[in-house]
């Protein structure tokens, strides 16, 4: 008797674990419950706007920031490779499950961090990150690391201020040799300045007072193009001023919001939307692809054309290439 | 045999509940899964047609512009200027293009505009290539194969225009579009899709040209397009998209799968632009596709697992209060078998098993009551028995008491009867010889008859003296060396004196040197004499024979008259005590105690006597003795006068 009210007990207990089971499996749908924490390096100031596409884009695909995903973040933090590695050590040091690097230099040094671990690297923007060295090909990325670049549009940016500038005889592109990414992005343009037919004057600038000064120093027949060179950031509203004041036309690869600023057309990057786009990279890593197999994406150029500056400078664009800009500040 | 009928009990009751309700889980699961199978399967063909019509949509309005472009303002004979605003113009416009070139009917370029290249004075010359020799030739639009862009990785196709003149309709020149497939991606990834479906473009080298997720075109996913739609291995599969993420979820995938080979429900359209094929592909991921069967399957597998639970539960109690009651039952009837009828089968319910229950009770309660009145019987009859073993000891103990009384009384008797008996014989022989002086003839022989019957009177005591020490186990025997020969001269010569007045002869015939043996001499004599004195007793004439032989290493002694026999019906009589048959003819009597004492001196010697006879034929008494050493004689003739017990 105590033998069988034993077995029956036991045979109770495997039903009731069974039917556990059963709910278990029922009710075990791929709810989200894990939480993520991005750590985001960022050198540039102007590249926090990436930031605001990035957030926006990871809460549609379901990542609230404060319930399911958490931002490190102290902000840019200076150009300088010491302090770089410091503050990546500092954020994989606090498992972040994925490090979001802006620009080249903060995404070589955890690129360089990140080798041997399991921590993916999402970048955005770099540019050309196959010849930064960045990633072995658009296509397979190879490695930890994988982001969105730049279009390549550098030369197509010139031929737009060209394009609105149409007198212009000479162009001043400032860059600091010291600035890596200053140099990328100038690497293709004496081959398109001689294809557009002006002249590129000497340009390398180490400080923004330089720049400034060289600005007040052009002359009428000379434009500035100005192309992503953190170290003279804090010299752009100076530069603008002086150009108005000199009436020199200022075309920007670097960010659409110099058009609003100074300059009198933009063809490039809005960060935002490029933020945007990588969040879906980040969104699929989070979900187990692997950096190596996601493609490094590239991002769309977009015309801004600031008429009112073209009407200060006595410029008369025409309307077909009014037509033609994405964004006419009027 | 332990819990064997639970067991069966139980499983049937299992099985009976849960064999009908998956049986039905079965038929619906299969019936559902083909449904919804079809279902999905109509659906994924829908979705496919209608991207497909999306998408040539989207290529014939980009046609559309291209011819519109050409024609409303005979582009080709405008200025450079005004071509290249126009192209610029209708570049930012339609921004699926990437690039835009105009070709004279000779295939050089006349202008060119891009969306990331700078636009240079160019005079490239196409006259050669695909894109300007077919338009041209046939004054149709060209479609080329899509190729990737080696700094974006993006997909790229040439659409070429022919440009025909209003007047002459000569083809005079070919307007070239460069296609950024990257923006049907959009169109796909704007379609509002169910679950786990997915749609895509394959092209006729298998790429997948657009998807939903940049990442699949970009990293140059390959897709092999199945021969029938269906159930098939579908690209999400290969792309790590299509993980199940349940485990019946899985457990479907995995059937579904090995059954069938795919995992995925997919449809294929094909679409044609000139020479170019394209696949639009829906798929939908199984556990979604199904999601309905593998409901039904879930519900059934919660339902059986609840029934199973149910129907055991419910089977172990039904039974218990079956099986309970047997086993009580049977563990009683094994109790009353090993004899204890004490035990009682309780009894729980009113039926069958109860009524059963109270008939083994009521059995066993007979069979208590019957047990117990053998039991009692058993006693009475056993108590009565010890009271008459009782008495017949007590009985038997004061017969021996008295018998043994008896034979002190004889002995004592006998031996104070003999011995003024032999003082009377010796003087009456006295007196007869004249020793006290002279008798007369009359008194002689009046003092012979007195002298003949003291010794007939000795005889007879000494008879009841030698009974009564051989009953009382006092016999000893005198053990010396016996000659036969001796022993049965002097017999012979005594009985002759028996027979001198009778018209008898006694004839003896003994074999010289008979063996010696170990005995009591006097004791054989006197069963020789008894023989041959009752021989001369009951002889009228005739005569008697006693003969002796070696037999068996011992002697056999035949003593043989013709006298008056004895009657069968007394033959059992003749070694008894106190019993002698009588006999008309003698009218004598004797003691009646001479044979049983010479059977006994007999068996006291290891020997054996026994007789024939026929009544008035006469008697034959044999005798056989065997030689003994002097150790054997006082062993047999201490076994053979043991008391008897």
């Amino acid at each position: 008797m105590v033998h069988s009210k034993l077995k029956s007990i036991r045979f109770f207990s495997l039903m009731l674990l069974l039917l556990a089971m059963l709910t278990l499996t029922a009710c075990g749908s791929a709810e989200q419950n894990k939480t993520y924490t991005i750590g985001i390096v960022n050198y540039d100031p102007p590249l926090n706007i990436v930031l605001d596409g990035l957030k926006e884009g990871m809460t549609e695909l379901g990542y609230l920031e404060g319930e399911n995903i958490t931002y490190v973040y102290q902000g840019p933090i200076a150009n300088d490779p010491a302090v770089i590695d410091a503050e990546i050590q500092r954020l994989l040091e606090q498992n972040v499950d994925l490090l979001f690097t802006m620009g080249n230099p903060t995404t070589l040094a955890a690129k360089a961090a990140v080798e041997g671990t399991d921590t993916p690297v999402v970048f955005c923007p770099t540019i050309n990150p196959v010849g930064a060295g960045i990633v072995e090909s658009i296509s397979q990325p190879g490695g930890n690391v994988t982001g969105v670049q730049r279009g390549f549009t550098v030369d197509k940016s010139l031929e737009w201020l060209l394009k609105l500038a149409p007198d212009a005889k000479k162009v001043y592109v400032p860059y600091n040799p010291d600035d890596i990414i200053s140099t990328i992005a100038v690497a293709s343009l004496p081959e398109a300045t001689a294809q557009l037919g002006i002249e590129l004057i000497p340009s390398e600038t180490y400080t923004p007072e330089e720049m400034v000064a060289t600005v007040e120093n052009l002359s009428k027949d000379t434009v500035v193009f100005l192309v992503p060179v953190p170290t003279l950031d804090p010299g752009i509203q100076d530069m603008f001023e002086a150009a108005a004041e000199h009436d020199i036309i200022v075309g920007s690869f670097y960010l659409s919001s110099h058009v609003e600023t100074g300059a009198l057309v933009f063809y490039g990057s809005e960060f935002p939307a490029m933020g945007k786009q990588a969040a879906r990279l980040v969104d699929q890593i989070f979900r187990g692809t692997k950096p190596a197999d996601l493609p490094v994406e590239t991002d769309e150029s977009f015309l801004y054309i600031n008429l009112k500056r073209a009407e200060t400078l006595g410029l008369d664009i025409p309307d077909d290439i009014l037509r033609q800009a994405d964004n006419v500040i009027r | 045999m332990r819990g064997s009928i639970r067991n069966r009990l139980t499983l049937a009751f299992i099985g009976l509940a849960i064999g009908p309700l998956l049986l039905v889980g079965i038929i619906l699961g299969v019936q559902s899964y083909i449904a919804q199978g079809q279902q999905a399967l109509n659906l994924q063909s829908e979705v496919a047609q209608r991207v497909s019509s999306e998408v040539t949509a989207f290529f014939t309005e980009l046609e559309q512009q291209l011819r519109l472009t050409s024609q409303v303002q005979g582009l080709q004979n405008l200025d450079q200027d005004e071509q290249q605003s126009i192209l610029s113009e209708l570049l930012s416009y339609q921004d699926v293009f990437d690039e835009l070139v105009l070709l004279d009917s000779q295939g050089k370029e006349q202008t060119r505009v891009s969306r990331a290249d700078i636009t240079v004075e160019s005079s490239g010359d196409r006259s050669e290539a695909e894109e300007f020799v077919i338009p041209l030739a046939s004054g149709q639009t060209y479609y080329s194969p899509v190729r990737f862009d080696q700094a974006t990785g993006e997909p790229l196709m040439t659409i070429a225009v022919p440009l025909i003149d209003v007047r002459s309709g000569v083809t005079d020149g070919v307007l070239i579009s460069e296609i950024r497939i990257k923006k049907i991606w959009d169109l796909i990834a704007n379609l509002q899709v169910s679950p786990g479906q997915s749609v895509y473009i394959v092209d006729a080298q298998d790429r997948v040209i657009a998807h939903r997720n940049p990442s699949v075109v970009l990293r140059g996913t390959t897709f092999q397009l199945p021969g029938q739609n269906g159930i098939q291995p579908g690209l999400g599969g290969t792309i790590g998209e299509a993980a199940a993420n349940t485990l019946p979820d899985r457990i479907l995938v995995w059937l579904v799968k090995t059954a069938i080979g795919g995992d995925a429900v997919l449809a294929v359209n094909s679409i044609r632009f000139g020479a170019q094929e394209f696949n639009i592909v829906a798929e939908q991921t199984l556990p979604e596709a199904l999601a309905l069967a593998i409901t039904t399957v879930r519900i059934t597998i919660g339902l059986v697992v609840a029934m199973l639970v149910i129907a055991a539960s419910l089977g172990i109690v039904s039974v218990r209060q079956i099986t309970v009651p047997i086993r009580s039952m049977a563990s009683t009837a094994q109790a009353i078998s090993d004899g204890d009828l004490s035990q009682q089968v309780q009894i729980t319910s009113q039926d069958e098993l109860g009524v059963l229950a109270t008939a083994f009770n009521s059995m066993t309660a007979q069979l208590r009551g019957l047990i117990g009145n053998l039991e009692q019987q058993v006693a009475e009859r056993t108590r009565d028995l010890e009271d008459a073993i009782v008495e017949a000891v007590k009985a038997r103990a004061a017969a021996e008491e008295a018998n043994a009384t008896k034979s002190r009384f004889l002995a004592n008797m006998s031996h104070e009867l003999r011995t003024p008996l032999n003082a009377i014989l010796n003087f009456t022989e006295f007196v007869s010889e004249g020793i006290y002086g002279p008798v007369n003839e009359k008194q002689v022989h009046a003092l012979r008859q007195a002298l003949a019957s003291g010794s007939h009177l000795l005889s007879l005591i000494n008879d009841v003296l030698d009974i009564t020490k051989i009953e009382a186990g006092m016999m000893e025997l005198f053990i010396e060396e016996v000659d036969f020969n001796a022993v049965l001269a002097s017999t012979v010569s005594v009985g002759k004196g028996l027979v001198k007045d009778k018209p008898v002869r006694l004839i003896a015939e003994v074999e010289d040197d008979l063996p010696k043996s170990f005995g009591d001499n006097r004791r054989l004599r006197q069963v020789f004499l008894n023989v041959v004195s009752n021989a001369a007793k009951f002889t009228k004439q005739g005569s008697i024979t006693l003969t002796a032989s070696r037999q068996d290493g011992g002697i056999e002694v035949v003593i043989k008259d013709t006298g008056i026999g004895i009657a069968p019906e007394d033959y059992d009589k003749v070694f008894e005590t106190f019993r002698q048959a009588k006999h008309d003819l003698t009218g004598a009597f004797g003691t009646g105690l001479g044979m049983p004492i010479s059977k006994h001196f007999v068996e006291m010697h290891g020997g054996r006597i026994w007789f024939e006879s026929q009544p008035n034929q006469g008697t034959t008494f044999y005798i056989r003795l065997p030689k003994l050493t002097q150790e054997q004689m006082q062993t047999v003739s201490q076994d053979v006068s043991a008391p008897a017990a």
